[in-house]
């Protein structure tokens, strides 16, 4: 794939990441009370709830790709970097698709959890 | 004939700052230091919040690890943080992928026209929504 259309999907993250995340942060950090919605009753139900699954599954996608998106172009702009971008690129692929399978596993344990609970 | 002077463009983190730089430059600086301040967070957050999957005494264990006042005001700066990226990404968003406020093209015939003057009321207008956005997220964070 070229690179404008991996830039392509950076900016699309970015778009879907602003509104998940601003609906996180108005819903989970603002609106009611903070210590019931953080509490583990309230985390349990909203986990065992396919839909907050899927929300969480592409909040995690986006923010992932994103995040190291933006963090490979940082750092490619570094002269000493740029010669290794092949190597930079592939370290940032493991951990960012590292980081998105354990936080896929935890969406899906919790899940369980949840429905157990 | 003299040797046309080059310019190292690719000084990486360190052509960050230092340079008489204008608002934009400012901002750019300000949006990659958000932005990895945010990945950094972001890290920490999916390792602490997976603790629910271990189960109800896993997850008060790593809550009460980072509660309290002085967590909860490093959190509002994180909020702080993300108000700044996300407002100033959606007007990157706005001018990169659907070429708003930069004006008509022309030709660079002097006196030069800087797009800047039909950027910067972009600029400005989505800083005053990330100030709104902090202060409604002030009364949710600081409140007792």
């Amino acid at each position: 794939m070229k690179e404008s259309r991996f830039w392509f999907l950076f900016l699309l993250a970015g778009l879907g990441l602003f509104l998940l995340l601003g609906y996180h942060i108005v819903f989970i950090h603002l609106l009611g009370d903070y210590e019931v919605n953080i509490g583990f009753q309230s985390v349990a139900a909203r986990s065992a709830s396919p839909a907050y699954a899927v929300f969480y599954l592409f909040f995690l996608l986006f923010a992932l790709y994103h995040g190291f998106y933006g963090l490979r172009t940082i750092l490619l702009e570094i002269e000493a970097l740029a010669r290794h971008h092949r190597t930079i690129t592939g370290i940032l692929v493991v951990l960012g698709v590292g980081l998105f399978v354990y936080g896929t596993w935890a969406l899906f344990a919790a899940m369980k959890i949840g429905a157990v609970g | 004939m003299d040797q046309p002077v080059r310019y190292n463009n690719r000084l990486g983190v360190k052509g960050w700052w230092g340079g008489r730089y204008g608002l934009e430059r400012w901002a750019y600086f300000l949006h990659r230091l958000t932005g990895l301040i945010i990945l950094f967070y972001l890290v920490l957050h999916i390792f602490v919040t997976s603790t629910r999957a271990f189960g109800e005494n896993a997850w008060e264990a790593a809550m009460g690890a980072v509660g309290g006042p002085v967590f909860r005001f490093l959190e509002y700066l994180l909020i702080a943080a993300i108000a700044y990226h996300g407002f100033n990404g959606l007007r990157l968003i706005f001018v990169e992928w659907f070429g708003w406020s930069l004006g008509r093209p022309r030709r660079p015939v002097y006196p030069y026209v800087t797009s800047l003057h039909h950027q910067r009321p972009l600029l400005i207008g989505m800083m005053i929504l990330a100030f709104l956005f902090l202060v409604f997220s002030a009364w949710g964070f600081l409140t007792p």
